[in-house]
């Protein structure tokens, strides 16, 4: 049997960033280990805005224009579960030591209702 | 670095974690995926396709940094924890087969833990176990601590 396409639609990767509340946002170190955050998110003008705690030692890393990678997911139940993973590198905004807009690169989703979609 | 007494305590109020397993890909950049884990004295614990992207990430590259985060109905708080996968022998020592005393945080429908109980008899799914060497609770942006009339849409 073919693979399940999971991936969600453009539509639905859009509507899933525009609810979501937070992201789990890693970057790697310089020696290769990596740090990670919890950002609250918000899509502002079409972008995707990260907002971290003050002091948090992510914003150091993240501030260079290293890659980063930001993760979330809803799960209301087992088949509704959705994921999304944003590759990008983050972008510091103007009058703020926490907030920071993503310069995507790459979006990766997963959409578990296809499961019981393709079995219907 | 280890783990302390207060990371150990909030570790232990769980056995099923959400979990946001985050792996280095082949060009040294960072990605990660949300799923299911189970902590089991000091160690984290879950399976995986042996064809996924991901196994292939950690087979390659077998140190993870996880944040597990608290329930929806919890005080919001995470966790960051480190350490080095290692692919398990399924000799019965495993979350699948131990007696969980707590709901999950997503249940997972019968039919897929059959599913999952026999890939990995078949060898199509992999036993990872990760003993924790490093943990960090994580800060959390005032949004997301204060209290949301319109609670926090179902994220995990």
């Amino acid at each position: 049997m073919a693979r399940v396409d999971m991936r969600m639609s453009a539509e639905q990767i859009d509507s899933f960033l525009r609810r979501c509340p937070s992201m789990v946002v890693t970057a790697v170190d310089d020696d290769g280990e990596m740090s990670s955050a919890v950002a609250a998110t918000a899509m502002n003008d079409g972008a995707l805005v990260l907002e971290f705690a003050e002091h948090d030692p992510v914003i150091d890393l993240i501030g260079d224009g290293r890659k980063i990678a930001c993760v979330a997911d809803e799960s209301p139940s087992y088949y509704e579960i959705q994921g999304v993973m944003v590759h990008g590198v983050a972008v510091a905004q103007p009058g703020s030591d926490t907030r920071f807009a993503i310069d995507i690169d790459e979006i990766v989703s997963f959409d578990f209702g296809k499961i019981t979609q393709r079995m219907q | 670095m280890g783990i302390g007494p207060q990371e150990q305590e909030f570790l232990s109020t769980h056995v099923m974690w959400n979990t946001y397993l985050m792996v280095i890909r082949s060009d040294g950049t960072p990605t990660g995926y949300p799923m299911l884990t189970a902590h089991h004295e000091g160690r984290l614990e879950f399976t995986t396709y042996r064809s996924a992207a991901k196994t292939r990430r950690i087979l390659a590259n077998p140190r993870l940094c996880c944040v597990l985060r608290t329930r929806a109905d919890e005080v919001p708080r995470a966790i960051a924890v480190w350490g080095d996968a290692i692919e398990a022998a399924d000799d019965g020592d495993n979350f699948m087969s131990r007696p969980v005393d707590e709901q999950p945080p997503i249940v997972v429908p019968g039919a897929m833990r059959s599913s999952v109980n026999d890939r990995l008899e078949n060898g199509k799914r992999m036993l990872f176990k990760m003993p924790i060497d490093r943990a960090q609770f994580l800060l959390l942006p005032p949004a997301l601590v204060a209290p949301s009339p319109g609670g926090d849409h179902g994220t995990r």
